[in-house]
């Protein structure tokens, strides 16, 4: 298949949505703005600015403690398909 | 990657001695879980007859086991260490330009091969398909034994492929494929090619399957004179494009003309190579063939097809029904995961885009499911294959490969590896691809419900024994 996409084009986003929230770069939409910030920081090598640094300071605070949250309900959902299963086979192994 | 290689400037990241424990226990923990489900079902697949578990029990932890992976692939959050073990490579030198000429030389060879010990199978006294060298080669050696080479080492298809070969060396009229055909054609080509090699008597017949490769000989060289070999090898021609396919699961890539080394599975995060919906429609037919080859030999596919049949529904009608239905079904589940993945991560980006980019990952579990249908098959014929190349004009009496019991919980076993390996390079693909990692976790779940039903349809299909395919 190498024929048939370049290398260069390659992961680069194809043909985005209008959105609210316009990279200043590369032109990439976002449909919130802390996403936008994020962006900033995480896919381009410019050096930000004072108030593009604090608007990633802050997108990325509360994307930890979204994430914090979260991996606590993974926790969770783990334990309990971990014992849900071993519980399930013995109640199998048992009846059979 | 240009854009994303960049290291990232996160004011936070792990320590390598944090990473290298949450590596660990990453591991650890999955080995803990497909462990406990192979545990039990290893002993299913060697004793069909009589069951010790129920079969949705064994199903049930197989789709267990690859939704737990994901909850745990979503732990590892850490942007630069995804990215430092997709990205570690090594150059291994260039590929030795004897062994390239060897190769091509190989193709041609092994094709003319067939060709004879097919079309003459008859006046020759090679009728017997166990003993005729073009059966074996090209159902046990080529399309098991070689595929499964191509995504367990790397594509050597370009320098093989007799076709290609012997197209080279003729002149070409090098007309242009419109570019809005995309590959369509392959997609195309793909199903036909496996409807011709389920319903007809290709596998046992050497004079018609001599026949088959003689007239696709024909066709692919003459498609190849007319577009050119670069056109019509990777855009038309559907066995070197499955071929490439599976070459991107592999560890080793030719790239500019070098031999690079990977870590299997983490070239599947890059979907450079994919453009436009023929070529995730492609990866898609490709995982799909490579279920319905096992599907319609279950007694699954006998129970529905038999009041079908009884009610005067024309049985070579099903099976080309059967495989559209099932290839629509799938690309439809697929674009329906990325639609959906897209609306949960709130991205702006297109449907397209994002089930261009998660694309790659259907091509782990393609693999894995291709070495659950073909090891047994090809390790059990393999001595009946060496028969026939010692002595491919009289070949001694076909042996047998007999496997031990416990060979069934093997295909099982590379079932959920290669569904465990496709979430966690979907979870890299991403985190590259959403800016914030709470999308990029967001953007997962209707692909690992897709993934976890996957599962479930090829341990239904693996964990069968294998029929006879009813009514042809
Ligand atoms: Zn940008």
């Amino acid at each position: 298949m190498s024929g048939s996409a370049e290398p260069t084009a390659n992961d680069a986003v194809a043909v985005p949505e209008a959105g609210p929230f316009v990279c200043a770069h590369c032109g990439r939409p976002f449909a919130r703005e802390a996403y936008l910030a994020l962006h900033y920081g995480v896919d381009h090598d410019e050096p930000l600015d004072a108030e593009r640094r604090a608007a990633f300071e802050t997108a990325r605070e509360e994307e930890e403690a979204a994430l914090r949250q979260f991996r606590l309900k993974a926790l969770l959902a783990l334990v309990f398909t971990y014992f849900g299963f071993l519980m399930l086979w013995a109640v199998v192994n048992l009846l059979l | 990657m240009d854009r994303l290689a960049s290291p990232e400037r996160a004011p936070r990241v792990l320590p390598p001695r944090r990473l290298l424990a949450l590596a660990v226990v990453l591991g650890v923990a999955c080995a803990l879980f497909v462990g406990t489900a192979l545990a039990h079902s290893g002993s299913l697949g060697g004793s069909r007859q009589d069951l010790s578990v129920p079969q949705w029990l064994v199903l049930m932890t197989g789709g267990g086991a690859v939704g737990a992976s994901f909850l745990l692939a979503s732990f590892v959050t850490d942007r630069s260490f995804l990215r430092a073990v997709h990205d570690s490579e090594r150059g291994l030198g260039s590929p030795v330009r004897p062994l390239v000429v060897i190769g091509r030389i190989g193709g041609v060879v092994g094709l003319v091969g067939v060709l004879v010990t097919g079309l003459f199978a008859d006046p020759l006294g090679l009728t017997q398909p166990l003993r005729n060298l073009a059966v074996l080669v090209v159902w046990v050696g080529w399309w098991a034994g070689f595929s499964m080479t191509t995504y367990l080492v790397g594509d050597t298809w370009p320098v093989l492929n007799p076709w290609r070969t012997v197209a080279s060396v003729l002149p070409s009229l090098d007309r242009s494929l419109p570019e809005r055909v995309g590959s369509w054609p392959s997609v195309g080509l793909l199903l036909a090619l496996v409807w011709l090699e389920v319903v007809s008597p290709v596998a046992d017949d050497p004079t018609l399957l001599g026949a088959v490769v003689l007239a696709y000989t024909v066709f692919t060289v003459a498609g190849a004179a007319v577009f050119g070999t670069e056109t019509w090898f990777s855009r038309v021609d559907p066995v070197s494009r499955v071929f490439a396919a599976y070459g991107r699961v592999a560890p080793l890539t030719v790239e500019d003309g070098r031999v690079r080394a990977r870590v299997p599975g983490m070239a599947l995060s890059e979907a450079s190579w994919l453009s436009g919906r023929s070529d995730v429609a492609f990866v898609v037919a490709l995982l799909w063939v490579t279920t319905y080859d096992g599907f319609v030999a279950t007694p699954t596919w006998r129970g529905v097809v038999t009041p079908l049949v009884e009610a005067g529904v024309p049985a070579p009608l099903l099976y080309p029904l059967a495989l559209v239905v099932g290839f629509v079904l799938f690309y439809g589940a697929y674009r329906l995961a990325a639609r959906s993945g897209k609306r949960a991560a709130d991205s702006l980006l297109t449907t397209d885009e994002v089930a261009r980019r998660f694309a790659p990952s259907l091509l782990a579990i393609a693999a894995g499911y291709h070495v659950a249908h073909y090891l047994g098959y090809f390790l059990s014929l393999s001595p009946a294959l060496l028969g026939a190349l010692s002595n491919p004009f009289s070949p001694p009496p076909p042996l047998e490969l007999v496997l031990p019991s416990w060979f069934g919980g093997v295909g099982l076993t590379f079932v959920l590896v290669g569904h465990v390996l496709a979430i966690w390079v979907a979870h890299t693909a991403a985190f590259e691809l959403f800016p914030s990692r709470v999308q990029a976790i967001r953007s997962q779940y209707a692909l690992t419900a897709v993934m976890v039903l996957y599962t479930m349809t090829s341990l239904l299909i693996v964990s069968q024994p294998a029929i006879e395919v009813p009514y042809l």
